[in-house]
């Protein structure tokens, strides 16, 4: 038994790791491909006028006119150590530009997922399953959150909230600046697992056990949160990885909406500035999230769905 | 960008009945339910084909005097920090915005296609390769692989609509690839082999078919996502440039100006809000049809 | 001195408007009432530099931030006479080519050394080397500057090899801050992070994208004459933060994350005067304006017909008004309101005019039509490419409308403007390619009526810098700006200035929008005296204090 779950253990790690080789190459064959001169993106300046003898030294410094596979190991070498190069524009190590704003973005992005998570089993438990206009409201909601778009939710409640009622500051870095940030990426996720959970639940509660609990003389209200909702949030659980990956693209937008610190906007920014160097350790370091969220997230399946323990390794 | 995204089927979708309360469907609601976004989307349709119908200015068209107009009989939309007609530039964004929407999620289709085919029927080495390669697209989430692209490639719209295309792709080609697999083994294949077809004939008359059903579901989806999310990058400022008129780079520029001129921002947003709502909508009614057909 | 916006590629704004910081806690809250001393100031930007030592580069952003740590030898008042700073007394040769000036005795540099005439020497030899990659104190220089030598331990002769008589405002800025020899020789790359100075602050940490840290010199001695207080600064330390997003930028005053910001948004001046806890200071800059350069290299933009005729059709008092809402003066002159010696008699030259625009076009063998409406000579269409930084912190929204509508109006009388978007690589490289654009939009602030010349001289031309971004020139131009720099006579020198902007207005090598402004918005709940200097309108902290009871 344990040997299994050691072997489980192993290929995810295994998978895991080649996923991300794989998107770090891509995104350094991507690099390559960008015309222009580095050394520019290096040096230039708002009132730059960098002499070519310069151009030349950064140009060895940097190594970029050795082969592109001597660069490639180079590059490889440096990801082993966790050495993604230095940004050309913030002149620092990526690795330290990303770790310190990894944190305001997962800040961000839990908050997020915790708002989602709220909202869909409210929305599951107050009106999925029920007939009438209360199924109908709940379905409507729940249409209408998941198809309103970050960049204009954002905007509206910034305006709403922090301009014109002022409830709440336009930007801050402490917790209350984190609430409308987070209700802009949670919304329209809640209003997606709220659709997959009530889908879910409707199936969950024509099933067999939901009548033989009522016939023994369980409450209804006990059945719909205990059983009912434990199987419907299944696959919405499934899909949290998937929907923290969505919450990091998400909060390229809303980091930008709301200028809170984060990974969005330092992304934004290399992009502009052609900084290749950091919007490819962004997007590893995205990756990496990604990856280890997709873990997380069928761990979680496993917990709640006892009956999963002996699938889970094989299908992911 | 909004969540919307289609990659939740694999957890055991294909026929999983239509749980919207079965038929009671013939109610004067319900007809309401389809024709307001069957106008709406037919009303963006009409403004991308032909803006000047229904545009009463020219987009482009700058009037330095009457910068910052609130809504008017004049100006429906107001007018932005040019003077240029808000209600006009929604309506000529349409087809910028259409065109991305379309050409992102046919490139996405595409390639989705190749992917869920060779998948799908290739064997088990083959199977094991495309799974890896959709693996490898989901990693990048969202606009992040639409971010590297225009990183390297810069602005344009043919940009804009790759980087959306592929942003899309993995979804689609899971979907394409689980449908392959079940239709292979379904029954229909099953009699047309023992019937002797031949493999081509099987595969473009029964196999194709059958598979690419549920995805005109998606597919109504996706367009409305793709919208969503080619507005996006224009609201970041990535995607095509003003003044051309798109609904995402409208959205930015309002955004400076959100405490003056609020209808900058509001009537774009709502457009595209409505937009996809009505894509939404339409797709889930489509879904509920061609399920209950499927059933039968 | 010098440009930002449009085609400005500065690389290092890198990742954007973060948030930075952490202390919420009312700075200042927990110190005794009834002083001015102690506490801690934030103060938020919109730039961020490249490089904090001003003699790299010339960047305006360098020399606000280099204000708050490193002294000038002069100090330039409003009224654009020069007092002691660092040089306590000079004296100038009857010639004008002579400069002595003679230094404050026990000055000393915040890393120990003594200030001596030797280390201002040292000053302008690293201003003068080519590797420190100067672009605006250089051209205040080179054309007259022959050598700085050591007479003895606290006096330094300045030789120049023709007079000039703006060189004390010049020396005021930043730009020509001095630093201790001993930082200097540290190279290009290590003196960019903190150089050293004698200033009133002290730089300990720049965490780019972020912000800089400073904390008070205890020591500091050398506050200028005209400075509120001499003695060390009262605020303990000092965070320049960077906020390039302007609604965060603004938000962060209303809140009282930040006492005071510079450059307050334009959109965000109606909340900015109904709010009564904030004040603004505003100040036009001397300055050569925002303005269009036109590029002569461009067979058409060659023909000062076309030249003209884009002028007259621009309508560049209603472009600026619509996009900076009314908040910025529009000014048509060659120069800004605030410069020495400006002459109202050119303020606005060429009024909006569709008819005589078409009429020059026209003249000028534009007379082809396309299938778009374009004007066409000989199958070819009359289009301009106008490159210009894609990232919203170098092109606010503001310059971006001002080029959607600048655009518009050319499209009018059928000249098509290629707006361009270009990440700052690829501009820094267009910059220096007189092929690769053919409109270009920036500033060049200076304390000098002089700025015309390095603008348009045929020295800087030959320099070959992007500087002369018309490539053009005219010989009786020049001329007259080097009389007027030869002489101390103002009559003389305002004849002669107004002679030159006479001359720059009729051949229309750019085509002025706005006059540049130092903007800030100060919560003057919080914190008092903050001022402007005016010879680059860089904001001093050194008198600031923080407002508490008993005061």
């Amino acid at each position: 038994m344990n040997v299994v779950l050691i072997r489980r253990i192993l290929t995810t790690i295994a998978s895991a790791a080649l996923l991300l080789w794989a998107v770090a190459t891509i995104v350094f064959f991507l690099q390559h491909l960008v015309p222009g001169d580095p050394a520019m993106a290096i040096l230039g300046g708002a009132s730059a006028n960098p002499p070519e003898e310069t151009l030349q030294a950064i140009r060895d410094q940097y190594g970029f006119e050795d082969p592109l596979l001597v660069q490639y190991g180079a590059f490889l070498t440096g990801l082993v150590q966790l050495d993604l190069g230095e940004s050309y524009t913030m002149k620092q190590p990526v690795t330290a530009i990303v770790s310190e704003q990894i944190l305001p973005t997962l800040q961000l992005t839990g908050a997020a997922l915790a708002i989602a998570w709220a909202l869909a089993i409210t929305l599951t438990l107050l009106t999925a399953g029920r007939r009438g206009w209360l199924g109908r409201l709940g379905a409507g909601i729940e249409v209408v959150f998941a198809a309103l778009p970050h960049f204009w939710l954002g905007v509206v409640l910034l305006v709403v909230f922090a301009v014109v009622l002022q409830w709440l500051p336009v930007v801050d870095d402490g917790p209350l600046g984190l609430v409308l940030p987070a209700l802009t990426l949670g919304i329209p996720l809640g209003g997606f697992l709220a659709q997959v959970t009530r889908d879910e639940f409707d199936v969950a509660l024509r099933q067999p056990f939901v009548l033989s609990a009522l016939s023994r003389g369980a409450r209804t209200a006990d059945v719909r949160f205990r059983q009912v909702l434990r199987h419907a949030a299944l696959p919405g659980i499934a899909l949290s990885g998937w929907g923290l990956g969505s919450l990091i693209s998400g909060a390229v937008v809303v980091e930008v909406i709301f200028s809170r610190q984060g990974i969005g906007q330092v992304l934004v920014a290399a992009v502009n500035a052609q900084d290749l160097p950091l919007v490819i350790g962004v997007t590893f370091v995205v990756a990496l999230v990604y990856v280890i969220a997709n873990i997380l997230s069928d761990a979680a399946s496993v917990l709640v769905d006892p009956r999963l323990r002996h699938t889970i390794g094989a299908t992911s | 960008m909004t969540t919307l995204a289609p990659p939740l089927p694999e957890v055991e979708k294909p026929a999983a009945p239509p749980l919207r309360t079965a038929r009671s469907s013939r109610s004067p609601l319900r007809h309401l339910g389809v024709a307001l976004p069957g106008a709406v989307v037919g009303a963006v349709v009409l403004a991308a084909l032909a803006p000047g119908l229904l545009a009463p200015q020219d987009p482009l068209e700058i009037s330095l005097s009457e910068s910052f107009a609130p809504p008017s009989a004049e100006h429906l939309f107001g007018t932005d920090q040019s003077g240029r007609d808000v209600f006009s530039r929604v309506i000529h964004g349409a087809r910028q915005s259409l065109l991305i929407g379309l050409g992102a999620t046919a490139i996405g289709l595409l390639g989705a296609m190749v992917l869920g085919l060779a998948g799908g029927l290739g064997g088990r080495l083959a199977d094991g390769a495309v799974t890896r390669v959709i693996e490898i697209l989901y990693a990048f989430p969202g606009i992040l692989l639409a971010l590297i692209l225009i990183a390297v490639y810069g602005n344009s719209a043919l940009t804009q609509m790759v980087a959306v295309g592929l942003a899309t792709m993995p979804g689609y080609a899971r979907m394409v690839r689980s449908q392959v697999l079940v239709v292979r083994r379904s029954a229909y294949v099953e009699a047309a082999r023992t019937l002797g077809h031949p493999p081509a004939r099987i595969l473009l008359r029964t196999l194709l078919p059958n598979a690419f059903r549920p995805l005109t579901v998606l597919i109504t989806l996706g367009v409305g996502q793709a919208v969503v999310w080619a507005a996006a990058l224009g609201f970041l400022g990535m995607g095509v440039q003003p003044p051309t008129a798109e609904w995402g780079a409208m959205l930015n520029a309002g955004r400076h100006y959100i405490q003056q001129a609020w209808w900058m921002d509001f009537f774009p947003g709502v457009t595209i809000v409505l937009f996809t709502l009505s894509l939404t909508v339409l797709g889930r009614r489509l879904q509920q049809s061609t399920d209950a057909g499927a059933l039968r | 001195m010098r440009r930002r916006p449009v085609l400005i590629a500065l690389a290092a704004a890198g990742a954007g408007t973060v948030l930075g910081g952490c202390g919420t806690a009312a700075p200042g809250a927990d110190l005794p009432p009834g002083t001015r001393d102690g506490g801690h100031l934030v103060f938020a930007t919109d730039r961020e530099p490249t490089c904090l030592d001003p003699h790299n580069s010339g960047d305006m952003p360098q020399t606000y931030i280099a204000r708050q740590y490193l002294d000038s030898l002069v100090s330039m008042k409003v009224d654009g006479s020069v007092v002691p700073w660092l040089a306590e007394s000079w004296e100038i040769s009857e010639d004008g080519l002579l400069y002595d000036f003679t230094l404050k005795p026990g000055v000393f540099f915040t890393d120990g050394d003594p200030l001596t005439a030797e280390a201002v020497v040292a000053n302008f030899t690293h201003i003068m080397d080519p590797k420190t990659q100067s672009s605006t104190a250089l051209l205040y220089l080179s054309p007259y500057f022959v050598s700085a030598t050591a007479l003895s331990e606290l006096v330094v002769r300045v030789e120049l090899k023709r007079p000039y008589s703006p060189l004390l405002q010049v020396l005021a800025q930043a730009f020509f801050g001095i630093e201790s020899p001993r930082s200097m020789a540290r190279g290009l790359s290590e003196n960019c992070e903190g150089p050293v100075g004698t200033g009133p602050f002290i730089i300990t940490e720049w965490k780019r994208n972020q912000e800089v840290v400073m904390v008070r010199n205890e020591n500091y001695n050398s506050a200028p004459a005209d400075a509120l207080h001499q003695g060390p600064a009262y605020v303990e330390s000092l965070t320049w933060r960077f906020l390039k997003d302007n609604t965060a930028r603004f938000g962060a005053l209303q809140s009282g994350k930040v006492h005071a910001i510079f450059n307050l948004p334009p959109e965000s001046v109606p909340a900015a005067t109904a709010d009564d806890k904030i004040t603004t200071d505003d100040f036009i800059h001397s300055c050569i304006p925002f303005a269009f350069d036109l590029n002569t290299t461009h067979p058409a933009l060659a023909d000062i017909r076309v030249r003209r005729a884009l002028v007259h059709a621009a309508d560049a008092e209603g472009i600026v008004r619509s996009a900076y809402a009314g908040v910025f003066p529009y000014e048509g002159n060659a120069i800004s309101t605030g410069t020495p010696f400006y002459d109202p008699a050119y303020s606005l030259p060429y009024p909006y005019d569709e008819q005589t625009a078409n009429a020059l076009l026209d003249d000028a063998g534009w007379t082809g039509r396309d299938e778009e409406g374009y004007r066409t000579k000989d199958g070819q269409r009359l289009s301009l490419r106008l490159p210009y930084n894609s990232d919203p912190g170098e092109t606010p929204p503001a310059d971006q409308t001002i080029l959607q509508n600048f655009q518009a109006m050319q499209k009018r009388v059928g000249v098509e403007i290629q707006l361009l978007p270009k990440d700052s690589a690829s501009l820094t490289a267009i910059r220096r390619d007189p092929l690769a654009f053919d409109i270009r939009a920036g500033y060049w602030n200076s304390p000098t009526a002089g700025v015309m010349y390095i603008k348009f001289s045929q020295e800087t031309y030959e320099l070959d810098n992007g500087q002369n971004v018309s490539y053009a020139f005219d010989a009786e131009l020049d001329e007259i700006l080097l009389d007027a720099a030869a002489t101390t006579d103002p009559d003389l020198q305002q004849r002669l200035y107004s002679q030159a902007q006479d001359l720059l207005t009729a051949q229309a090598w750019h085509i002025p929008l706005y006059p540049i402004q130092t903007r800030l918005a100060i919560r003057s709940d919080l914190v008092s005296d903050i001022w402007i200097e005016p010879s680059e309108g860089e904001p001093v902290l050194h008198d600031a204090y923080l407002n508490r009871e008993g005061l």
